[in-house]
């Protein structure tokens, strides 16, 4: 591959970059794709990530990486229109559907995307995850919070400071 | 410039098995997911928590101290107010912690309060209130003191006496609020109203420079006598309407400005008749639009964003029973007569 065309954005949708996870796994992904990430994007501009280069993601590994950059590559042509505001209603559909799937998956996985989303600054994908989080959580009673997210059952004590605050909180509880 | 590295991500990248593998034994991995999720840096909770209504942030303080420390920190407070709980005090605590976004819920049968507050400034950027009632004090403290308030949000209110006056409003939306005297609306900036159903009397808007976006739906069987004077001195433009065939007694008039006559045309033939009840969903989420990515300080944009509203009310409408049966006995279910 040619040596990376830097300064010009609109040559990005043909330009590769490569991305380095912390496993040291390799990921060729269109620019365009990767300049979801706010991070990336300032790196890519600089024309960097190109040819052998690539750019290291120490804080990524390559599962989690992989997930992003699925996320990536499927709402990079929206995000190329600025939003969308184009995008037909089937369009949008399929993103919903793509999305709603995409965050069917194990907490633990939602917590390390929603991590690598904030330090990659993916806005559209941590809402995402976010969203899912709260649904996780949302209606529940405490007990069945603590279960859903893995929490042990409460200590005597923690079952005292339990029901002090809700006795506080009673308007929460009804 | 390799992304920025933050402790507690390389931390907890190292407690155990590696980050995402997707675990087919279906093991629960109890505390591995708590560790995960208390992990997250405060910013990612706070995004997590401001889709939640405060009731719901508020049991998830059950789970430790941090998550209380959350609760209290939280720059979005969503109360929802029983039947016997002190609406105002939650209020005020919350005006005090200068959060930026408040929705209030009172009870179906019995509103919250808000008469004599007293405000301290505040960077209140959203308040959507229902089953309130409040007084001229508190309008006047609202936008004398919350001087960035920009969206205002009322379903069911009692709207005592008052007048508003606002440089930074852009967003009104009055929906079934029973107006005790003629609400007087001074907004400059006003970019979309909302007024559906107003009983007893109907708000005077004084100042529509900056409009976008309008829609006005009266109801004539729930309004007074007193409302006939106001058919003439209406300042809007009147249409009549075409489709008005199947809610006898009722009739429609619209607001329709230039550029958002689609919309408002949209939200009144396709929402009229529905069930009360509809108006409960129609603003009872607002978290998905709170602060991150909003379109909020650009005029223009805030039309994209009403649009998007509308269709997001609409696909809530039809989606979202999951969500209100879940608010356990909230108003949300029930049906106001």
């Amino acid at each position: 591959m040619a040596a990376p065309e830097s300064g010009d954005g609109n040559n990005g949708a043909a330009r590769m970059v490569t991305l380095i996870s912390s496993d040291n796994t390799r990921f060729e992904v269109e620019a365009a794709a990767a300049s979801l990430s706010q991070t990336l994007q300032l790196t890519i501009l600089d024309g960097g990530g190109g040819g052998g280069d690539g750019i290291p993601l120490p804080n990524v590994d390559s599962a989690t990486l992989s997930k992003v950059l699925e996320y990536c590559i499927k709402h990079a042509p929206a995000a190329a229109n600025g939003g969308a505001p184009n995008a037909t209603a089937v369009d949008r559909a399929e993103l919903e559907r793509f999305d709603n799937e995409f965050v069917n998956i194990d907490q633990s996985v939602l917590y390390s995307l929603i991590m690598a989303a904030h330090n990659l600054e993916i806005e559209g994908l941590q809402s995402l995850v976010a969203k899912k989080v709260a649904d996780m959580i949302k209606g529940k009673s405490p007990m069945e919070i603590r279960r859903t997210l893995g929490f042990p059952d409460p200590t005597p004590e923690e079952q005292a400071e339990m029901n002090a605050h809700m006795l506080e909180y009673g308007w929460a509880y009804e | 410039m390799p992304p920025k590295v933050t402790k507690r991500w390389v931390l907890v990248s190292r407690s155990g098995e590696p980050f995402g593998s997707r675990k087919g034994g279906g093991g629960r991995g109890v505390d591995l997911s708590m560790d995960r999720l208390s992990a997250l840096p405060d910013a990612l909770l706070h995004h997590i928590l401001s889709f939640m209504k405060a009731w719901e942030v508020v049991r998830t303080c059950v789970l430790s101290r941090r998550w209380r420390d959350l609760w209290a920190s939280a720059p979005c407070v969503d109360v929802r107010v029983g039947e016997y709980s002190e609406p105002p005090e939650d209020f005020a605590n919350a005006i005090k912690r200068k959060v930026r976004v408040i929705q209030l819920n009172g009870h179906l049968h019995e509103s919250a309060k808000l008469n004599h507050m007293d405000f301290v400034s505040c960077p209140l950027k959203i308040l959507k209130l229902s089953y309130a009632e409040l007084d001229d004090q508190f309008i006047r403290g609202l936008f004398s003191r919350c001087p960035s308030l920009e969206e205002l949000d009322l379903m069911r209110c009692v709207v005592g006496p008052g007048e508003i006056v606002s440089a930074s409003l852009k967003t009104l939306t009055l929906v079934k609020c029973m107006f005790t005297t003629n609400l007087s609306v001074d907004a400059s900036n006003l970019v979309s109203v909302r007024c559906i159903a107003p009983e007893n009397w109907v708000p005077l808007f004084k100042n529509f420079g900056s409009l976008v976006t309008g829609s006005v739906m009266l109801d004539d069987t729930l309004l007074s006598r007193e409302f006939e004077k106001y058919q003439d001195e209406d300042e809007f433009p009147q249409t009549s309407d075409e489709d008005d065939d199947n809610n006898s007694g009722h009739f429609k008039r619209s607001g329709k400005y230039a550029a958002a006559s689609d919309d408002s045309d949209d939200f009144m033939t396709d929402d009229y008749g529905y069930p009360d009840d509809y108006y409960d969903h129609y603003s009872s989420d607002i978290k998905d639009d709170y602060d991150y990515g909003s379109d909020i300080n650009s005029d223009t944009e805030t039309y994209e964003y009403s649009k998007i509203a509308n269709v997001y009310v609409n696909r809530q409408f039809i989606n979202n029973d999951d969500v209100c049966d879940g608010s356990k006995g909230g108003h949300s279910g029930e049906v106001y007569h």
